[in-house]
């Protein structure tokens, strides 16, 4: 019996406590031992030190391995929620937006959103009195406070506040909250483009749009055209319209794109509404040459708007712009299909629609090299006849035409230039007494509407 | 021997090889030589000649060149018009000996007179 005892203690002594792996019990029990005095003393220093040293200090060591399971889990650090949530940036998974009201007073939806990664749920509204007359820019921080940045109406975008993401712009009048602009992202699938890399480290989709200068090095305004331009050819319309074609553009860090033809008249624009126009004042003073430009003033939409100016370096009242063209008025201040250019683009009347090269002997005519030609014809010595192979849209084209010795510097031809049609053109070399003659060396350059 | 006369028949049967080949037609009496950047039959539907009778040949089998005014398309072949070119020859022959015996009545050479109306 006695041995038992002894077993007993000896067991008690040595155990280490379940829950800690430091932990160790300060008190030890013996038969009978319920009857002593401090027998409740010795236990609850026991329990408390159980608690303090063990179950209230768990760590790794005290975790069986693949105890843990997802419905274990808060929703804040559950990783099945994030994924669901698409939590893989920080955005806003649902709601959190500002709604107008009849007052400047008005709330802030429920919702649920992971500024600094910390998921934010906020599972009632929040009322809020916007100041009158202002933008203020609503935030949700990682502690789930709203924060808000006010700006003059017109004022510039103020920073995100500190570890926030982005809701809302709120207008307000002088009593009622009148718009609310969602700001919110809300899905880590749409980029950053400067997070979208073909390999880590290379070149980022946004480097991609924005670097470099499309087609010409130089706009007319003497400024280097910058980034992505696609389409947004500025066009002749009527003698009080013209036209920006549909296109996509980097317009000074911004992104926009619109899949229709856009009609610009000769009334005022508003860049800040997407409407597009006069920067300033009326279409008067003409003759005038008027700078284009797409503005990218509007947050989170996907279009542009357009803004024509006699000012080529920058437009009255827009922020965001990037000169596309420019067209011309006349005398009697109407649009005018002449001239009209587009800063990153070819028009179809600045280059030659075909061209040749030849060697004009009698007898045996060469063509050393052409482009659009289709055939060369000697009609009789020191005339000649091309066709093209596609024809420009009318005969009204300049033909640029040399007759050349082929390096001595001897003989007369002179280039005379005969019957021009859509199809063909012809031309002659001739002397001084006005017979044609062969002649060693011969170019000609068609220039017109060359639409392909 | 018989080698010999198959190479030499070689030689008389092959044309040069930088020939170009041209489409000699007939254009109101005179020959138009055209030229064709790529296939002659894919661009003759468009050509302002189209219609007339022409003749492809290789220019080695042109006439000469100083003959050029008279060349005319006969068979299959481009020959110069002896009639026409007679015909002009005889007429400036005409046009010289009247102009001598215009010179023997002023009494002056060729080369003064030249040098009076230079």
């Amino acid at each position: 019996m006695r041995r038992n005892i002894l077993i007993l203690a000896l067991l008690l002594l040595m155990a280490k406590p379940a829950f800690s792996a430091v932990t160790t019990f300060d008190n030890t029990f013996v038969a009978n031992d319920v009857f002593s005095s401090d027998f409740h003393t010795r236990l609850n220093a026991n329990f408390s030190k159980s608690l303090t040293g063990g179950i209230n200090n768990i760590s790794t060591a005290n975790i069986v391995d693949d105890t843990l399971t997802e419905a274990d889990m808060a929703d804040e650090i559950n990783p099945r929620v994030r994924t669901y949530e698409g939590a893989a940036c920080e955005f806003v998974y649902t709601g959190l937006l500002p709604v107008t009201s009849g007052t400047l007073s008005t709330t802030i939806g429920s919702g649920t959103a992971y500024p600094r990664g910390y998921r934010i749920n906020k599972a009632s509204s929040t009322a809020h009195s916007f100041t009158a007359s202002k933008w203020t820019y609503v935030d949700i921080d990682q502690n789930g406070d709203f924060q808000y940045s006010e700006v003059a109406i017109g004022g510039s975008t103020p920073s995100v506040a500190s570890n926030s993401i982005r809701l809302a712009k709120v207008s307000s009048d002088t009593s009622t909250v009148n718009t609310v602009t969602d700001l919110r992202r809300t899905s880590c699938a749409n980029g950053p483009f400067s997070a979208i890399s073909d390999t880590a480290s290379e070149a980022t989709l946004a480097d991609v749009l924005q670097s470099g200068a499309p087609v010409r090095r130089f706009s007319n305004a003497g400024r280097t055209p910058q980034g992505f331009v696609q389409g947004f050819n500025v066009s002749y319309d009527t003698v009080s319209t013209f036209k920006v074609t549909a296109g996509s553009a980097y317009i000074n860090g911004k992104y926009r794109a619109v899949s229709t033809d856009t009609t610009v008249t000769t009334s005022t624009d508003s860049p800040q509404d997407g409407t597009s126009g006069l920067d300033t004042g009326t279409v008067t003073g003409g003759p005038l040459q008027y700078c284009v430009y797409a503005v990218a003033d509007q947050d989170s939409v996907k279009t542009p708007s357009f803004t024509y100016s006699t000012n080529c370096t920058a437009p009255a009242g827009v922020t965001n712009s990037r000169l596309i063209g420019s067209i011309r008025t006349d005398a009697t201040n109407l649009f005018t299909s002449r001239d009209v250019v587009t800063a990153h683009s070819i028009a179809n009347y600045e280059t030659p629609f075909a061209w040749i090269r030849m060697e004009g002997n009698s007898g045996a005519p060469k063509i050393q090299r052409s482009f659009n030609i289709s055939t060369l014809t000697e009609n009789a010595t020191g005339a000649w006849t091309v066709t093209f192979n596609n024809n420009p849209v009318s005969a009204d084209y300049a033909v640029v035409q040399t007759c050349g010795s082929g390096g001595t510097a001897t003989g007369n031809y002179l280039p005379v230039t005969g019957t021009i049609t859509t199809s063909s053109t012809k031309f002659f070399c001739m002397n001084t007494a006005g017979a044609t003659v062969t002649t060693p060396d011969v170019s000609a350059q068609f220039f017109g509407d060359n639409r392909k | 021997m018989k080698k010999i006369i198959f190479i030499l028949s070689i030689f008389f049967i092959c044309t040069p090889a930088f020939a170009e080949r041209y489409r000699a037609v007939d254009d109101n009496g005179t020959v138009a030589l055209v030229l064709a950047v790529g296939n002659i039959d894919e661009a003759w539907g468009k050509h302002p000649l189209y219609g007339h009778a022409f003749l492809d040949i290789d220019s080695a089998r042109l006439p000469s060149i100083d003959d050029r005014k008279y060349w005319k398309i006969s068979g299959n072949s481009v020959i110069v018009d002896s009639v026409k070119k007679q015909s002009d020859i005889d007429l400036k022959s005409a046009k010289e000996s009247g102009k001598d015996a215009v010179l023997a009545k002023l009494k002056i050479s060729k080369d003064e007179f030249d040098k009076l109306v230079s």
